[in-house]
C-alpha cells in the first residue's frame, strides 16, 4: 500500500484558505483504517463538528496524508525523572524501544518532555512528507499510533497520541489560529507589563479594558479578585454564564494572580467549554476573510416546523442555516463544498424554498445550470439533526424534461396534495418555449404535463413572466402569465390548475379592468382581501406620467379592480423605482405590501402598505430603521421569523450586514449583525 | 394636482394622506378607461394558438405521460457531480504562488526551502499574532502575513489539570507566501524579508509598508536582504533553480 493523500475538507484554493495537514506515524498498512477513523473522530467530527470551527469550516482545507509505516506503533522512551516530573533537566533515559515508522517520533509519556519527541531524522521526514503530499500548510497535526494520553503543540504543529479527545486539539488551535493565550492559572504571580494577547490583561480600568465592548455596565470590574478567582465582587447574577458572560477575573495566562482573564471558564482555560466571546471574536476576525462569507444570498423558510422562519445563507461553495427563536438567529447547520447525499455547492446554485414533502417543514430545491458540464436539480430535506441532506438529484434531465441554462422555477402546490410542486419554464434555450409541471412525490419530482410552445389559450414566447397563486381558491396553485414585450400589446393569462394540467380561465388582451397594460407592469400575487383567492397587485412606474398601483381582486375566473392608486397611496408618494414585497403585516389574512425606494428621493424609504381588503394605507421609515442605515445595496426577504400569525418581518441584508426588521406597521429593527451572525450576551463585534 | 418635476432626487417624501403626485411630463397619463396603446411590435396573440412544434435538434424529445418516473435517488447512490470547477480549475488556470520555508535563529533569518504552489494566492491585507513577516521587492511591499504561535513548545496538560509545560525555542520556522507573477527570476537577490514583532496579537490592517505605519508598533527582529543562491546548500540551490530557471548565481 503506497503513501497517499486525501483532501477530507475542501473549501477552496489552498492559497485562499487555512490549510491543515494531517499525518500519522506508526500506522502500518493494516492500521490505516484506524488512522482514518481517528482523523474523522478527532478532527472532522470533533473539532470541526462543533461551535467556532463548525461555523467557519469554509475557511479551511484539511489534507489527510496516509503514510505507511513498516512497524505498527511508534517508538517509545522511558525517563527516570528522579522524582521531579516538572524538571526535565535532571532526567535520564532509562530505555528506548525504536520502531521503524514513517516519521520517527518517540513517545515518552513524560510531561516535561512534551510527552514525546522527534527522532534523529524526524524533522527532515516531516518536511519531506509535507512537501510531497500537501500543496501548502498553515497547521500540521500528527497522530502517533500509541494509545496513551499526551501531546505536544507549538510552532504550528500538534503531535498527539490516540489517548486524547478533540477538545484539547481545539484548545491548541486557539493558540495556532488565534494567537490566544492560555487562561488557566498556576501559583505564579505576574508582575510584568501588559501582555499582547487579546484574552489576558493586567488592566483593571473598565474604560480602557481591551474587551470592554463585551462587559455589561452592571458587571463589576474587576469581577473576581484573588487567586484564580471566580465571581467574587457582589452578587453573581442568576443568568450569569461562566463561559459566555464577560467580566474581569484574576488569574490567567498561566498565573494565579496579577493577570486577568475575560470569563470564568473559556476553552483556553479548560479545553471543554466553547470559546468565550473575546476568544471567539479573535478567531473570527483573524480567519473570517478566508470563509468568503457574505450576506448577499439569503433565503428564508421554516426548516424545522416550529412556525418561525429560519435563514439559509449561501456563499459560493457553502451554506449555513440559522434557526430563529423569534427574535434572533443562531447557527444550526454549516456545510462546505458538499452536503451529505452529494450535492456540491457552487456559486451558481439557485435555491427555491418550499414544503415539497408535506411534513410542515420547508425543504430546499437547488438548481445549477452554470457551473457543471450539465445542469443539476437537487432536493435537500431535513437530515434530522438541524441540517440538510440530498434526497433526490436529477443529472441533466428527468423523464419529460431536459434541464438547460435558463430554466426558471416557480414553487406552488398545483395538485392540492399539500406537497408543493414546481412549474419550470424555458423560453430561450430551445426552438420553442416549454413549460413543465413537476409534481412532487415527497422524495423527488415527476413531470406530469409539459406544454410545448403553447398552453391553452396562450402562445408562449421568451418574454413570458410567470407568477403562482391559487386564484380560484380550490387549494390548487394556479398560474398567472404576463407578456408585455413580444406581442402587439400586452397580455395577462390566468391559467387554472386541475392538478395535472392547466386551462385558461381568463385571458386579458391589452387591458385589465381599469388598467391599461404596458410592458413595464410588475405583478405581485397576494390575497389582498383575505377571501382565500389569490389576487394581484400591479404596479407601473415606468411607462406613464405618474406611477400607478392597482389592487386587482380575483373572482375565481377573472379580475376586478378594487382600487387604483394614481401617483400616491395614502401615506406614500409613488415613484419610478418603488420595489414591493408581499407580507401580512397585521395578520388579518389580507395580504399587504412592503415597499422600498432607494433611488428617487434624497434619502431611502422603507414602508408598508396595509390592505383593508379594498384599499391601502401606508407608513414608512426614512433613512434609518433603528441602527440600520438604509442604502441602495440593501436587499429584503419578507418572512415570519417571529412565528406569530402575521407575516410581518423582513430580513434586510447586503454584503456585510444583516438585520431583522419587524413591521407593526412601524418598522423596528430587532437585530443587526456585522460580517457574521453571533448573539453575544452583551456587546457585539464592531 | 400633480407636481411636474423630473424623476431625479429633488426632495423628501411628503407626509399625510393628501399627497401630491410626482409627474413626469414627458409621458402620458393612464386613461380612466384604458384604450389600446400604440403597437409594441409583431402580431396579435391568437385566441387559441395552434400547436406548432418544429422538428430538429433544438427541441426537447417528446413528452410521454406514461413514461415511468425516474427515482430521484439511484440505488447505487449519487455519483460525484461532473466537472467541479473549484480547486482543479483554479490550480490549472496558470496562477501560482511561492512558498518559502524560513527559519529564525536569534536575529538571523534564513531560507530553508522553496516550493511553487499551483493556484491563486489571496492575502487578507491584515496580520495577526505576535509576529508577522513582510516581503518587499525594491521597496515595494509584496506580501505580509501574521506568524502565530511560534517560539514555544507546549506539552498538553496532565489529566485532571490545565497546565502546559512550556519550553521556549530559540529557533522557529514559518512559511512565506508570494504571488509568483510578482517575483521575476532575476529579482530573487533583491527580495527583502523582515520579521516584525508586535506589542499585541490583535488583527491589524496593513496598508503599504509595515515600517511606515508607526501606529502598528512593529519592531523588526530578523531580516534577510536578498537571497543569494550561491550561498545556499546545493540541494536548496537546485530547488531554487528549478523554480526560477532564469536565476543564475552572481559572478562575485
Amino acid at each position: 500500500m503506497p503513501d497517499s493523500v486525501t483532501q477530507v475538507l475542501s473549501s477552496g484554493p489552498v492559497g485562499a484558505k487555512v490549510n491543515i495537514a494531517v499525518m500519522g506515524d506508526g500506522f502500518a498498512a493494516g492500521d490505516q483504517t484506524l488512522y482514518n477513523n481517528k482523523v474523522q473522530e478527532f478532527l472532522l467530527d470533533g473539532v470541526f463538528g462543533h461551535d467556532y470551527f463548525y461555523e467557519d469550516k469554509q475557511a479551511f482545507n484539511i489534507f489527510r496524508v496516509n503514510l505507511i509505516s513498516v512497524d505498527s506503533g511508534v517508538s517509545t522512551r522511558q525517563y527516570d525523572e528522579h522524582g521531579t516530573p516538572d524538571d526535565p533537566s535532571d532526567d535520564t533515559i532509562t530505555s528506548t524501544t525504536l520502531r521503524n515508522t514513517a516519521l520517527g517520533y518517540i513517545f515518552s509519556g513524560s510531561w516535561a518532555h512534551c510527552w514525546l519527541e522527534g527522532g534523529a531524522n524526524t524533522s527532515t521526514l516531516v518536511n519531506n512528507a509535507l512537501n510531497k503530499w500537501v500543496p501548502d500548510y498553515n497547521l500540521v497535526v500528527i497522530f502517533l499510533n500509541n494509545p496513551n494520553y499526551g501531546g505536544c503543540g507549538g510552532g504550528g504543529f500538534q503531535v498527539v497520541p490516540l489517548g486524547i479527545d478533540w477538545h484539547v486539539l481545539a484548545h491548541e488551535f486557539g493558540h495556532g489560529l488565534g494567537a490566544l493565550a492560555d487562561e488557566y492559572c498556576t501559583s505564579k504571580v505576574y508582575s510584568g507589563g501588559e501582555p499582547g494577547n487579546v484574552d489576558v490583561t493586567i488592566n483593571t480600568n473598565r474604560n480602557t479594558l481591551k474587551w470592554k465592548n463585551f462587559v455589561a455596565p452592571t458587571t463589576p470590574i474587576p469581577t473576581g479578585i484573588g487567586n484564580c478567582a471566580g465571581y467574587t465582587q457582589g452578587t453573581r447574577p442568576a443568568d450569569w454564564d461562566d463561559t459566555q458572560s464577560v467580566g474581569l477575573f484574576e488569574g490567567g495566562g498561566t498565573n494565579g494572580t496579577g493577570m486577568y482573564r475575560p470569563v470564568i471558564n473559556c476553552r483556553m482555560r479548560s479545553n471543554t467549554p466553547e470559546y468565550c466571546p473575546v476568544c471567539y471574536t479573535q478567531m473570527k476576525r483573524i480567519n473570517d476573510a478566508k470563509t468568503e462569507h457574505t450576506f448577499l444570498d439569503c433565503h428564508t423558510g421554516d426548516f424545522n416546523g416550529d412556525g418561525k422562519d429560519d435563514l439559509l445563507i449561501h456563499t459560493n461553495n457553502s451554506i449555513q442555516i440559522f434557526r430563529s427563536n423569534g427574535s434572533q438567529m443562531d447557527i444550526v447547520f454549516s456545510a462546505v463544498a458538499i452536503v451529505p447525499g452529494s450535492w456540491q455547492f457552487t456559486a451558481g446554485d439557485q435555491f427555491y424554498i418550499g414544503d415539497f414533502n408535506g411534513d410542515g417543514k420547508k425543504e430546499v430545491v437547488v438548481y445549477n445550470s452554470t457551473n457543471w458540464i450539465m445542469p443539476y436539480l437537487g432536493l435537500l430535506a431535513d437530515d434530522g439533526t438541524n441540517g440538510l441532506r440530498l434526497i433526490a438529484r436529477y443529472d441533466g434531465s428527468m423523464p419529460g424534461w431536459q434541464f438547460s441554462k435558463d430554466d426558471r422555477f416557480f414553487v406552488g402546490d398545483f395538485d392540492g396534495d399539500h406537497k408543493q410542486d414546481l412549474f419550470v419554464f424555458n423560453g430561450t434555450n430551445w426552438a420553442i418555449p416549454y413549460l413543465g409541471m413537476l409534481h412532487s412525490t415527497g422524495t423527488g419530482f415527476q413531470v406530469i404535463h409539459r406544454y410545448d410552445a403553447n398552453m391553452p389559450g396562450w402562445q408562449m414566447t421568451k418574454g413570458d413572466q410567470f407568477y403562482t397563486g391559487d386564484f380560484n381558491g380550490d387549494g390548487k396553485c394556479d398560474l398567472f402569465v404576463f407578456n408585455g414585450s413580444n406581442w402587439v400589446y400586452p397580455y395577462l393569462g390566468m391559467l387554472s390548475s386541475n392538478g395535472s394540467s392547466l386551462s385558461m380561465a381568463h385571458r386579458y388582451d391589452n387591458v385589465l379592468p381599469s388598467w391599461q397594460m404596458t410592458k413595464g407592469d410588475r405583478f405581485y400575487p397576494a390575497d389582498s382581501n383575505g377571501d382565500g383567492k389569490v389576487d394581484l397587485y400591479v404596479f407601473n412606474g415606468d411607462n406613464w406620467s405618474i406611477a400607478y398601483l392597482g389592487m386587482l381582486q380575483s373572482t375565481g375566473s377573472g379580475l376586478n379592480m378594487a382600487h387604483r392608486y394614481d401617483g400616491s397611496v395614502p401615506g406614500w408618494q409613488m415613484r419610478k423605482h418603488d420595489q414591493f414585497w408581499v407580507g401580512d403585516v397585521t395578520g388579518d389574512r389580507k395580504q399587504d405590501l412592503f415597499v422600498y425606494n432607494c433611488n428617487d428621493w434624497a434619502t431611502q424609504y422603507l414602508g408598508s402598505m396595509i390592505s383593508s381588503g379594498s384599499a391601502l394605507s401606508a407608513t414608512w421609515s426614512a433613512d434609518w430603521v433603528g441602527e440600520w442605515n438604509l442604502g441602495t445595496v440593501d436587499r429584503f426577504e419578507p418572512c415570519n421569523y417571529e412565528g406569530g400569525k402575521a407575516h410581518r418581518d423582513l430580513v434586510v441584508h447586503n454584503h456585510d450586514w444583516l438585520g431583522l426588521i419587524r413591521s407593526t406597521p412601524t418598522m423596528q429593527l430587532q437585530k443587526i449583525y456585522y460580517r457574521f451572525i453571533h448573539n453575544y450576551r452583551y456587546g457585539r463585534n464592531w | 394636482m400633480a407636481l411636474q418635476i423630473d424623476q431625479k432626487k429633488p426632495e423628501t417624501m411628503q407626509e399625510g394622506a393628501d399627497l401630491k403626485t410626482i409627474r413626469n411630463p414627458g409621458l402620458p397619463m393612464m386613461a380612466a378607461k384604458p384604450e389600446t396603446p400604440a403597437k409594441i411590435k409583431g402580431e396579435h396573440m391568437p385566441k387559441e394558438p395552434a400547436v406548432k412544434v418544429p422538428s430538429g435538434e433544438q427541441v426537447m424529445s417528446p413528452f410521454d405521460p406514461k413514461a415511468p418516473a425516474k427515482p430521484g435517488k439511484p440505488k447505487e447512490g449519487f455519483q460525484e457531480m461532473k466537472g467541479h470547477p473549484g480547486i482543479t480549475e483554479t490550480q490549472t488556470s496558470g496562477q501560482s504562488y511561492l512558498r518559502l520555508r524560513m527559519r529564525v535563529t536569534g536575529d538571523r533569518l534564513s531560507v530553508i526551502d522553496v516550493q511553487q504552489v499551483p493556484g491563486p494566492l489571496v492575502l487578507s491585507g491584515s496580520v495577526a499574532g505576535e509576529y508577522a513577516y513582510e516581503v518587499q521587492l525594491d521597496a515595494k511591499p509584496l506580501a505580509a502575513e501574521g506568524i502565530l504561535d511560534v517560539g514555544v513548545s507546549r506539552s498538553f496538560p496532565r489529566p485532571g489539570t490545565n497546565e502546559h509545560f512550556i519550553t521556549q525555542r530559540s529557533t522557529f520556522e514559518f512559511n512565506v507566501r508570494l504571488p509568483r507573477a510578482e517575483v521575476p527570476d532575476a529579482s530573487i537577490p533583491r527580495l527583502s524579508i523582515v520579521v516584525y514583532r508586535f506589542a499585541d496579537t490583535s488583527p491589524k490592517m496593513i496598508q503599504g509598508r509595515i515600517s511606515a505605519q508607526p501606529g502598528l508598533q512593529a519592531h523588526p527582529v530578523a531580516q534577510l536582504q536578498g537571497i543569494q543562491i550561491e550561498a545556499l546548500e546545493p540541494a536548496l540551490r537546485e530547488k531554487f533553480q528549478k523554480v526560477f530557471p532564469r536565476l543564475t548565481p552572481s559572478r562575485q
